[in-house]
């Protein structure tokens, strides 16, 4: 019944004051019965009651909604002392919606990329599979043979699945256009607990390398490419001249397993259709990717150990066919599909939350100050007996309050921030389709803003309920502060500035780190080249000299063009992928041949060296000479040339690329070129080597044009010369060779952006709160310094004095923030590039500009000080 | 004026009683605050000095529970005054916390004798 207490309580509190009225009055007259003077008599009888608010308060209380009622009284009043003291509101809010915003904006990031849930069924369960050994960059790939080994001995899974990329090329209704896929193993959908959204999966019967013809797509590719026809399943569908069966169309909510490194989203899936018999089903024919789904009682560090012991019986079953440092590596598939981004986001977001500590200092030295100056509201309430609970609990509403209107301005600010975030975010940021602001995003924001107004607030609410009436009644309200209370502003300064000195310096390290990445050589020159995917299919290219033909004459036309300089083709672009090949030397037959190196093997037109600008080092590049049916040469890079051949000289040897055959025509190294960085410009070279072109088309070709002036010009130039050749094969991904590079420096570029923004802003706002504390330290010594004028101190010394207080802090706080950024930076040091952690240079130059910001804060305030005129500063107060 | 910060064993010990002090005091019939107060201090040759403003909170609290109930009428000095009574429930409940009151008396009182003798 105390909710309909609550709402006639005003009744009640009416008839309470009648009451006691009534108890007023009969006291009076029984006191003045008793002789006393009517004035007498009522006080008399006041003093007997007792207070009359108090006991009326008391029976409200009994009657409310207690915690909620008072919160409510509070937040009201906090909404009018804020409206009272807009100046001190609004610099509040504002920096408490920056602090907010950015954390709430990286939160949302993070919780997409890092904490979602992938959208697969139980995806906990999920994990990638690969074969790996110490050489291997980034292990990811498994082979046929060993995989089926696996799945018939290991007891850990529910299912195994296997897939590759694949494509195909469509030229039914409108330009040809290569259909980025996957083939996949039959149970590879329902592994991952995919419903279709029309027809059904694949079969078993139909992942055999005769019947592999059918297609599933994807709902975007039905829709783009087959307007959504709901009687799809069933049609033929022409990919690269042969007739697919489309069975099936997945989901729009369905996302594939996408390598945090890639881009390219598949649209089309094919039975993967491999057996045991085909020659790439081979034993170290690495070129397959394996998720598994674990039974629900198995761990993946147990599965891990279960298939490296099974692993271990299959190398000593087949000893040649395994590198002895075989191991098998079992991941779950989110830290697989999220990849090295995840360290840039977690500094992110630790970087982000020392900025809302700054913003919370800063907040905090105002409310400090502020709560000084109504040191006389609060004597006055502790006099009227609140409670120094009450007036805690008061204060802190109104600093819970303020954070609140600073975390909606924050929400805000993160809704705009999250948009330019996935805007600015590199491309192939993971997962980046998930990012919004949704309600754990907001909750995340809500909390922030809570626990921030806590924290701020709690110090200056504790200090400023800590009134003696007395004192703070007496005194008329001049500005006294104790020691004690400057102690506290003192270390609020040296904690903003020791966490700007980190975010600065880890800003640094990273720029660092960038530039000496920029002014890394990759062994090529990037600039001014155009690329672009070829791709024949088709009877017509059965014949290799029909293929050849088809890229000569393309090349042929493009160098007729104005503006292009010179094409080549290669089969793997720089930072594109890779593809190895095991290196063997004739005169060097090996025991055990999977312990041949393997060096990342391309296949290039003569001019490639020229258009890349790729130096030869020694002997002689490929030349038109270097046909079909001319004897076999190879190039091989530097380094390649350096471990392979430590003691002798490459040229003339004899070598074959893949498995060794001595059948079949061996190649002659004919020249050493300039080593290439493949894998990105932060990772070293390894070995390189090169085949003719001409005499090896076994592989997939891109174009590459070196221009004068801007590739992009000649996009329409290129897509024009394929066509004009031949209508029917597709070409893709047009672009400049530089976007790769970007592309590949992008998680760099966006955590380095992002991480000098939040250094910036630290250091504004420290430089703020130092200027805040300065001022209001010579503020309360206005008297003080005037006194010292008036005395003939010189206006110099008693800047220096001032200055001096001040450059101690600083002093203080860059060595802390030394010290905290000495152990903090080593985080970061997976994401720098030939920068130590502690990096004297940065470190120095960091010290300077923090110790610049922070003396001309300090210098601005004391200065004013110093000019204060000893009498106007006599006369104040 | 109450005394604040007193621990809350005693606040709670005297609440209870000043609830058995009003419940009794109205069964010899209706009565308003300023009556019961007097009659309290009165029946207990002036020992015990009720704070006068705590009896309202009290009557109102003992209204809530059901044991009283209150009407405004007329006062011997012919002003409005709000009148409690006794109810069913307070008659019952006076019984009870009257036994157990003096089981409290008797337990206290044996504890006490030996250190007497």
């Amino acid at each position: 019944m105390r909710w309909s207490r609550f709402f006639h309580r005003w009744v009640r509190d009416e008839e309470s004051a009648r009451e006691l009225e009534f108890y007023l009055q009969t006291e009076t007259e029984e006191n003045i019965g008793r002789g006393m003077s009517p004035e007498e008599a009522r006080r008399a009888a006041h003093r007997k009651l007792g207070s009359v608010t108090q006991i009326r308060e008391e029976i409200q209380r009994q009657n409310s909604v207690g915690f909620l009622e008072i919160l409510w009284h509070d937040v009201r009043f906090g909404f009018r002392m804020l409206a009272k003291n807009r100046g001190f509101a609004v610099v509040a809010v504002l920096t408490l919606a920056l602090g907010i915003g950015a954390n709430t904006a990286i939160f949302s990031v993070v919780k997409a990329v890092l904490l979602n849930q992938l959208p697969y069924r139980d995806p906990e369960r999920l994990v990638k599979i690969a074969e790996s050994d110490p050489d291997t960059p980034l292990p990811q790939t498994v082979d046929f043979t060993t995989t089926s080994d696996l799945r018939t001995r290991s007891h850990s899974f529910q299912s195994m699945s296997l897939y590759r990329d694949g494509a195909g090329a469509i030229v039914e209704q409108g330009q040809p256009e290569l259909l980025q896929g996957m083939r996949v193993g039959y149970d590879y959908l329902d592994t991952l607990g995919v419903k279709m959204h029309l027809g059904r999966a694949f079969r078993a019967e139909e992942d055999q390398p005769e019947t592999r013809y059918e297609a599933i797509l994807t709902y975007r590719l039905w829709l783009r490419r087959f307007g959504g026809d709901p009687s799809i399943v069933g049609r033929t569908v022409r990919l690269s001249d042969r007739p697919f069966t489309v069975v099936g169309v997945l989901p729009a909510s369905f996302h594939p397993i996408l390598r945090s490194d890639r881009s390219i989203l598949p649209e089309i899936y094919m039975p993967l259709g491999y057996d045991l018999k085909l020659p790439f089903a081979c034993r170290g024919c690495q070129h397959l990717q394996l998720i598994g789904r674990l039974k629900p009682s198995v761990s993946a560090e147990q599965a891990k150990a279960e298939l490296n012991t099974i692993l271990r019986d299959i190398v000593r079953e087949h000893p040649k066919d395994y590198d002895a440092r075989t191991v098998i590596s079992v991941m779950p598939l989110r830290d697989y599909m999220v990849g090295r981004v995840s360290t840039a986001l977690w500094v992110l977001l630790g970087a982000v939350g020392m900025v809302l500590l700054i913003a919370c200092a800063n907040v905090a030295h105002l409310a400090l100050a502020r709560a000084h100056s109504r040191s006389r509201e609060m004597a006055v309430r502790a006099a009227l007996g609140a409670g120094r609970a009450r007036l805690v609990r008061q204060l802190l509403s109104e600093s819970v309050l303020l954070a609140i209107i600073g975390g909606l301005a924050g929400a805000a600010l993160a809704w705009w921030g999250t948009a330019a975030l996935t805007g600015l975010g590199p491309k192939e940021l993971p997962r980046a389709h998930e990012i919004r602001m949704d309600t754990p995003v907001l909750l995340f924001a809500l909390c922030t803003s809570i626990l921030t107004g806590l924290l701020f607030g709690v110090v200056p609410a504790l200090r400023a309920s800590r009134v003696d009436p007395n004192e703070a009644l007496k005194d008329s309200g001049r500005a006294t502060e104790s020691r004690s209370r400057l102690a506290y502003r003192n270390v609020l300064v040296t904690l903003e500035l020791a966490l700007a000195f980190v975010l600065v310096m880890g800003a640094g390290l990273l720029g660092k780190s960038l530039l000496q990445l920029l002014n890394v050589n990759p062994g090529y020159d990037p600039h001014n080249v155009l690329t672009a995917g070829a791709y024949v299919y088709g009877e017509r290219y059965k014949k290799p000299e029909a293929e050849l033909n088809y890229y000569n004459q393309v090349m042929q036309r493009l160098r007729a063009l104005p503006g292009i300089e010179n094409v080549a083709m290669v089969s793997t672009l720089p930072l594109a992928s890779s593809d190895r090949y095991a290196l063997h030397i004739q005169d060097r037959p090996l025991a055990n041949e999977s312990e041949a190196p393997s060096p990342d093997t391309y296949s290039v037109s003569p001019d490639y060296f020229h258009v890349m600008r790729i130096p030869l080092k020694r002997g002689r590049l490929f030349t038109a000479g270097d046909r079909r049916g001319a004897p076999l040469v190879a190039l091989i890079s530097e380094s390649c040339a350096r471990s392979v051949f430590p003691n002798e000289d490459p040229i003339g040897k004899h070598i074959q690329l893949g498995g060794r055959h001595d059948d079949k025509e061996w190649l002659t190294i004919v020249g050493i070129v300039g080593d290439v960085r493949q894998y990105g410009f932060d990772r070293p070279s390894s070995m390189e080597a090169y085949v003719a072109q001409a005499q090896d088309l076994d592989f997939a070709f891109n174009l590459v044009a070196r221009t004068s002036g801007d590739p992009r010009r000649f996009e329409q130039s290129v897509r024009q010369a394929f066509l004009s050749v031949d209508n029917t094969q597709p070409i893709f991904q047009i672009q400049p060779l530089e976007d790769y590079v970007a592309e590949s420096l992008a998680t760099r570029r966006f955590t380095l952006m992002l991480l000098g923004l939040f250094g910036g802003l630290a250091l504004v706002l420290a430089a703020i709160g130092i200027y805040g504390v300065t001022s209001y330290a010579v503020s309360l010594r206005t008297r003080e310094l005037g006194i010292r004028i008036a005395l003939g101190a010189a206006r110099r010394d008693v800047l220096a004095m001032v200055l001096r207080q001040g450059v101690q802090l600083v002093g203080l706080g860059l060595v802390v923030g030394f010290a905290a950024s000495f152990l903090l930076t080593r985080l970061l040091s997976s994401l720098l590039f030939q920068v130590r952690p502690v990096d004297l240079v940065t470190s120095l130059a960091v010290t300077l500009t923090l110790a610049a910001v922070a003396l001309v804060s300090n210098y601005l305030p004391a200065r004013k000080g110093s000019m204060v005129d000893p009498i106007v500063a006599l006369r104040c107060e | 004026m109450p005394k604040r910060g007193a621990p809350p064993l005693d606040a709670d010990l005297l609440q209870g009683t000043l609830d058995l002090l009003i419940l009794q005091t109205l069964v010899l019939g209706s009565a308003h605050g300023h009556t019961i107060a007097y009659a309290i201090e009165h029946r207990s040759d002036e020992v015990l000095q009720v704070e006068h403003g705590s009896l309202y909170p009290a009557l109102h609290r003992l209204e809530e529970r059901g044991w009283i109930s209150s009407s405004w009428g007329s006062s011997d000095n012919n002003r409005k005054a709000r009148f409690y009574r006794l109810t069913a429930a307070g008659r019952k409940q006076l019984v009870q916390q009257t036994s157990r009151w003096q089981q409290l008396v008797r337990a206290v009182n044996r504890v006490l004798r030996p250190a007497e003798e």
